[in-house]
């Protein structure tokens, strides 16, 4: 996997000066202490994707055929694949995590609160979910029909939440309210990790699925 | 090292069923006219594609079982497909260590300064040849037992062509090393193969080896009164011509001493290809 990981970093390499602008902007945006959430979502939307940016790389230039030449299998690859994502995913976290930190240092008015680091998890974890369904629809479709199936894919997921909030407008839910009373921390924390953590498999299984059939 | 029997994969316009064998110590050509099925017949042994039946093997393992290791005996050359252009060399030397534990650092490294293969350059401002010897390089560098090879000299010039023929030879001289080789060229695969098999329409039309090929082998060139005389029991493929004929004979020899006033030719490989498929059965 390490071969696969250093190809991989090159590639992120050629859009390090990309980084860097948006890391300062970024910065800017919150030293200039306007919207906390929209500086973070900026600085670590590059980090989300640059997964399936690799996996764009690899796609053009008919780079499959000669990648699968050499001494990897296509199930270590689809798992490097989910390893690199996800690292960098955690890598831009961590680094609006010192933003933020740096600039509650330098700026007396500017005080990190608990719910904009919870913002910055949950935006991983977000990050790390969206990037579970981008995989795979990517290596069944390659880069420009993925881009088509997202668009399809996220009108779904928007018409369901649309639905949702529809039938949730007409229920009660203040009589749910016994969940949160009854819950513990653990079961606040480890729930929602089990859910992630059996998508990520899930979606590997798909991926590995998906890039046993292919042909190249 | 390789061997197929009966390797089928069937498209909606075409099919291949092909069987060959590459023998350990032997160079083996693969040689027939643009889709002919080389590539096809190529992605089979490299499990880039799947089999629609018969058997492939490789190191006398099924290609679906060949591990990491088996796969890192393998040096591979494909003419449209490499490493990332937005890569440089030197950015290249780390992934290849890291992903050949046999890698060796400082051949590949004075392999570049003899072919002169810039280090710092990104490979898609390579040339056609800069990139065909950075591929050869990299297959030829890392203990690799057996070198697949799909086209490799195709867009090269006489003198990029001829080093790439002298890598080829100093990898066959290093202890026995098997290379399975394609090319619709095959003036270049002449001096190089032990044995050829010629391959049209998804199938293996022709066996031989170089040196009976060549020995044997030839092409008469009757005109239609030497023709009409002609014992034709020994005669391949026939094409009819302008002024004649054009024949391809498995018994050149018999041929000379029989029939002293016709043209006799050795002919070379292509002239060869160029009767198995056009030619007609006499």
């Amino acid at each position: 996997m390490k071969g696969l990981f250093l190809k991989d970093l090159s590639i992120i390499k050629t859009q390090g000066r990309a980084v860097v602008l948006i890391m300062i902007i970024a910065l800017f945006m919150l030293m200039a202490g306007n919207n906390t959430t929209f500086a973070v979502v900026y600085a670590n939307v590059l980090f989300v994707t640059f997964g399936i940016t690799t996996l764009s790389y690899d796609y053009h230039d008919n780079g499959y055929v000669f990648l699968f030449t050499l001494p990897i299998s296509r199930k270590l690859y689809v798992m490097e694949k989910y390893v690199f994502s996800i690292l960098s995913i955690i890598t831009g976290t961590i680094l609006s995590f010192v933003m933020m930190l740096g600039v509650s240092f330098i700026k007396d008015d500017y005080i990190l609160t608990t719910s904009e680091l919870s913002f910055v998890v949950a935006y991983a974890v977000g990050a790390i979910v969206i990037s579970c369904i981008m995989l795979p629809v990517n290596l069944k479709f390659g880069p420009e029909k993925g881009k088509i199936a997202m668009i399809a894919l996220i009108a779904i997921v928007v018409s369901g939440i649309f639905i949702m909030v529809k039938i949730s407008d007409t229920m009660d839910l203040t009589k749910m309210s016994w969940i949160i009373r009854e819950s513990s921390i653990m079961s606040f924390v480890g729930i929602p990790t089990g859910i992630v953590l059996l998508i990520i498999s899930f979606s590997y299984l798909i991926s590995c699925k998906i890039m046993e059939q292919k042909e190249f | 090292m390789i061997k197929l029997e009966h390797a089928e994969k069937h498209y909606k316009q075409f099919s291949l069923n092909c069987s060959l064998e590459v023998k350990a110590g032997q160079i083996t050509g693969l040689i027939g006219e643009n889709g002919a099925g080389k590539s096809t017949t190529f992605k089979l042994i490299l499990d880039l594609i799947h089999a629609d039946g018969g058997q492939i093997e490789v190191f006398g393992k099924p290609v679906y079982e060949l591990t990491k290791e088996d796969k890192a005996n393998m040096g591979v050359v494909l003419s449209d497909s490499g490493f990332g252009g937005y890569m440089t060399v030197k950015n290249l030397i780390p992934i290849l260590s890291a992903f050949y534990l046999n890698f060796d650092e400082d051949s590949f490294l004075k392999g570049c300064e003899k072919y002169r293969i810039p280090l710092n350059k990104k490979i898609k401002d390579f040339s056609t040849g800069m990139k065909t010897k950075l591929k050869m390089l990299v297959a030829v560098t890392h203990g690799a037992k057996l070198l697949i090879l799909d086209e490799p000299t195709a867009g090269l010039d006489v003198i990029v062509r001829d080093e790439f023929l002298e890598m080829l030879q100093d990898y066959m001289e290093k202890g026995e090393r098997s290379i399975l080789i394609s090319s619709h060229i095959s003036s270049d695969l002449e001096n190089l193969c032990d044995n050829f098999y010629m391959i049209h329409d998804g199938k293996i039309i022709m066996h031989e080896e170089t040196d009976v090929l060549l020995s044997e082998y030839g092409i008469l060139k009757p005109t239609i009164e030497q023709y009409q005389a002609l014992d034709k029991q020994y005669l391949i493929k026939v094409k009819e011509e302008a002024f004649g004929y054009r024949c391809l004979t498995n018994e050149r020899q018999y041929y000379m001493e029989n029939y002293p006033d016709m043209i006799i030719e050795k002919g070379n490989i292509d002239e060869m290809i160029l009767l198995m498929v056009r030619g007609k059965t006499a």
